[in-house]
């Protein structure tokens, strides 16, 4: 069946309101909530159960977070109530319907107080598990199902435990939603049936182009939909023509690929799978201004890295990284909550600096977080984009490489100075992979900002004894240096030019910017390295670097210095590529080369005295 | 006496540098001479004809070359030197200069250390080590400086060469970086800290057995043993003599045995003593009667 074809078989069998919990029996009653024959009523049936529902408010959603541990639940009010625990595990993600907890385990669905972790009801599922809820404050729905399609179960449940409605249904229901007394069923995917939880009675339909297998309340409004959302609100009526007030997440390529919602019709079960590790989260909300999400920004985890970025383009605003895996994620009126396995709950600013924290005490392999009616004030300033990127890309494990990938791309948009040292950094640091290494090195030197890190990094050579065992990227720094005319760099890449433990690769490009930048105070390295080298360069790389050397020398030696090249063009123990380049560099076309425009010559005037 | 080679050639080269006379001081030395004296300004007494091996030095002919580097090496005659300081000075080919280095090795002479200096830091693997033989062999005041650097490069064969090269050179401004090499398992340090350490360091040196791999670490022990007492105290080495005998173990027996074949006849009475009893499996400390 295509996702957007009208349910076929559609066979719903309902039951009575009469049913009690906790093992009570399930009478049948009439009443047939969703009907193939339908007919499409332009969105009036819909619209008026808005305006009698309009002055209404769903309650929000309890600030709360809830751990998966091994042995069962444990939860805590934000931003620092008490810690609770429950006995029992569960087997799909708990969901925060108002003030309760919702989950299942073993052929039972229960609730839990959400502040203080009372259980509050249990009711048998055969064999299904939790697939979504809801809570308007006196009743709980929920949809649940097996984990094969087909066989989902809609139960609504009073706070004491009554079943005031429950139905099953062979096409697949979505995650539920209810307000004053009507539950919102997304179904085949494309309808919303607004269903009177006292009568059974389907009292509207909503019928959306697009796929809609979510019924959710934000902060006590009710959106449909699953990639995008659309709002239960007075537009309600032209939603089924594309006019409603609609809402969703930029596209945007992100490691893992990760989901907002997801599909309504899909279980969440509690395993160690990358699914829980890999979303986005988002707040929608409606103003003056129109719908948007709070704080403009939303988030988007991966693994250990967590993704502010903003809800209008996907740009980066900020940049999390945890000392575990995110497992839950939530966003509030302002800032954000984000639940890690080490049982800490990180709060965040709206701008990604820090906003407090919880400890759930135990670690987790699942957790739900709903701080959609807070909002976080930051005890801190964040550091600056460039820091916060840095820091995360210092955190990441070689296994992270997608997201070190986006990361060092983020990176190069920065104009912060601090920039270069993080890149520099990276292609010293083993945690990266050799790719991303080489990726970074290619950057450098395409930096012209973040001189003093540049001369820093030169300063540092390969040191066994001090466990330096990778020589600074001497090759990217030189062409950045050069690019930048930048002569206070020429006695550090003098030094380098006759260090073997740089690549030769590296040598060649130092060569050439100290063929541009070298001044008479590197006279005796360069004279070493071309007396070194000038008969035994054995590969291009090092040719290049000996005539680039060469024309140094000529350029800063004075005579000295020409005649030491002048000997080596007639050396027939000089290399023949060497002298082929030695003597094109001293033909008199070469000796008297054009003066390059000014801003590319590098003030070497004070230091163009030969020894 | 039983011996395994390998281990006979480490105990032997550290007992041949630790017969070494007095080492020069190696500290290196900025502004030291730098490029060939002329053949002129050499010592006029030679057998050698220099301006001949001048000019074939200067030749462009590397057999030539090479024919005139083994007559200056085989008359080690110092004459020779500058001829082949300007030959470094110049640069060749590896096959010359790879000639040249061991030349001015064989010729032994301090004042070739600025022409080897540089040498030492080749990119060439074969020429770099041959360099910075040959400073070792000229004892160079420059030596310790090159070696000292050497031992923090990324050739593993050179840092041997010069851990190695400071004990024989009495480079004891090296003793913190050989301690950091040897945990490095660069083994060479251990022979040079055998011969360099004093008092509490080799204390520090012997408190590493156990923790470090004996094979990294024995040979610095015999050294350490046959020291003189204003050194290291009989005490310690009585120490670790009756550590090697409680160790059991062929390699420690075959330490103590070399140890006690070649103890000076002027050594410490006591420690001789300690090798004997422990060579028969008795402890070290001789028990009250």
């Amino acid at each position: 069946m295509s996702r957007l074809s009208l349910g076929r078989g559609l066979a719903v069998l309902a039951m009575g309101a009469s049913g009690v919990a906790c093992g009570g029996a399930v009478a049948s009653s009439a009443g047939t909530p969703f009907s193939e024959t339908w007919r499409a009523d332009q969105g009036k049936s819909i619209a008026a159960l808005e305006m009698r529902l309009r002055t209404a408010q769903a309650p929000s959603a309890a600030p709360v977070a809830v751990g998966v541990t091994e042995t069962g639940l444990v939860g805590l009010k934000l931003p620092n109530g008490k810690r609770w625990t429950h006995a029992s595990t569960v087997d799909t993600l708990p969901i925060v319907a108002g003030s309760v907890v919702v989950a299942s385990n073993g052929g039972v669905l229960f609730a839990l107080d959400a502040g203080s972790g009372q259980l509050l009801w249990t009711l048998p599922i055969e064999k299904r598990k939790l697939r979504g809820a809801g809570d308007d404050g006196s009743t709980t729905v929920a949809v649940v199902a097996g984990d094969n399609p087909g066989k989902s179960r809609f139960v609504a449940v009073t706070r004491e435990g009554s079943v005031k409605h429950q139905f099953d249904s062979t096409v697949d229901l979505g995650f539920p939603a209810i307000k004053q007394g009507v539950a919102f069923i997304p179904w085949s995917d494309q309808y919303v049936s607004a269903v009177d939880v006292g009568s059974g009675d389907e009292v509207a339909r909503l019928l959306l182009r697009e796929i809609v297998t979510q019924a959710r309340n934000f902060n006590g409004d009710l959106w449909f939909g699953e990639k995008g959302l659309v709002r239960f609100d007075d537009k309600i009526r032209v939603a089924t023509t594309n006019q409603g007030t609609r809402l969703g997440l930029p596209a945007r390529q992100l490691p893992g690929n990760p989901v907002w919602l997801g599909s309504g019709n899909q279980l969440w079960p509690i395993s160690s799978s990358a699914r829980l590790k890999i979303r986005l989260s988002a707040l929608p909300i409606a103003s003056a201004e129109g719908a948007h999400f709070t704080n403009r920004t939303y988030l988007a985890s991966y693994f250990r890295v967590v993704l502010g970025l903003s809800d209008q383009d996907g740009s980066l605003r900020f940049v999390k990284s945890l000392s575990a895996d995110a497992l839950g994620m939530s966003a509030a009126q302002r800032g954000f909550a984000i639940c890690d396995a080490s049982g800490k709950v990180s709060l965040v600013s709206e701008q990604g600096g820090d906003a407090g924290s919880a400890d759930l005490g135990a670690r987790l392999t699942a957790c739900t977080v709903d701080v959609s009616a807070l909002s976080l004030a930051p005890v801190a300033a964040p550091a600056t984009l460039a820091e916060q990127i840095g820091r995360a890309l210092g955190e990441l494990s070689p296994e992270m490489a997608v997201a070190q990938k986006l990361l060092v791309d983020e990176l190069t948009k920065q104009d912060d100075p601090l920039v270069t040292k993080i890149l520099i950094d990276l292609t010293s640091s083993a945690k990266i992979p050799p790719d991303l290494r080489s990726a970074a090195r290619k950057l450098i030197a395409t930096r012209r900002s973040g001189k003093e890190y540049m001369l820093a990094a030169l300063e540092r050579h390969y040191d066994y004894v001090s466990d330096v065992l990778l020589p600074p990227p001497l090759g990217p720094l030189s062409d950045a240096l050069a690019a930048m005319n930048e002569v206070a760099a020429t006695p550090l890449l003098a030094r380098h030019l006759n260090d073997p433990a740089n690549d030769m690769i590296d040598v060649e490009h130092a060569a050439i910017a100290l063929g541009k930048l070298a001044t008479a105070a590197e006279y005796e390295d360069l004279r070493t390295f071309f007396a070194l080298y000038r008969a035994t360069a054995d590969e291009p790389s090092l040719v290049k670097a000996v005539v680039a050397v060469a024309s140094a020398l000529v350029r800063v030696g004075g005579a000295s210095g020409k005649s030491i090249v002048e000997r080596a063009t007639h050396d027939p123990l000089t290399q023949a590529e060497v002298r082929r380049g030695l003597s094109a560099l001293l033909a008199p076309e070469s000796a008297a080369p054009a003066a390059p425009p000014a801003a590319e010559t590098p003030n070497v005037a004070k230091n163009a005295q030969p020894p | 006496m039983s011996v395994r080679n390998p281990r006979i050639l480490i105990i032997g080269a550290a007992l041949l540098a630790h017969s070494l006379p007095g080492a020069a001081d190696a500290a290196p030395k900025a502004g030291a001479a730098h490029g060939p004296r002329p053949a002129s300004a050499a010592a006029p007494k030679t057998r050698l004809d220099l301006p001949n091996l001048q000019r074939s030095l200067e030749s462009a002919d590397e057999a030539q070359a090479l024919a005139a580097l083994a007559r200056i090496a085989s008359s080690a005659d110092p004459a020779g030197a500058p001829l082949v300081e300007a030959l470094l000075g110049r640069g060749a080919s590896v096959t010359v200069l790879s000639r040249a280095l061991s030349t001015l090795g064989t010729l032994g002479l301090p004042s070739s250390g600025a022409a080897l200096a540089p040498y030492a830091r080749h990119r060439t693997p074969e020429l770099r080590r041959a360099a910075l033989r040959a400073l070792i062999a000229t004892k160079s005041p420059l030596a310790g400086g090159v070696l000292r650097r050497a031992l923090h490069g990324n050739d593993a064969s050179l840092r041997a060469i010069a851990a190695q090269g400071l004990g024989e050179l009495n480079v004891r401004a090296a003793v913190p970086e050989l301690f950091n090499v040897l945990s490095k398992d660069v083994a060479e340090a251990a022979q040079s800290l055998g011969l360099l350490c004093l008092a509490a360091e080799c204390e520090k040196f012997l408190a590493l057995l156990g923790r470090l791999r004996f094979e990294v670490m024995e040979s610095g022990i015999v050294p350490i043993l046959l020291r003189p007492e204003a050194d290291v105290a009989d005490e310690l080495k009585l120490k670790v003599i009756e550590r090697l005998r409680r160790m059991a173990t062929q390699p420690a027996n075959q330490l103590l045995q070399t140890a006690l074949a070649t103890f000076p006849a002027d050594g410490s009475p006591r420690v001789k003593r300690g090798l004997e009893r422990a060579l028969k499996g008795f402890s070290v400390i001789e028990e009250a009667p």
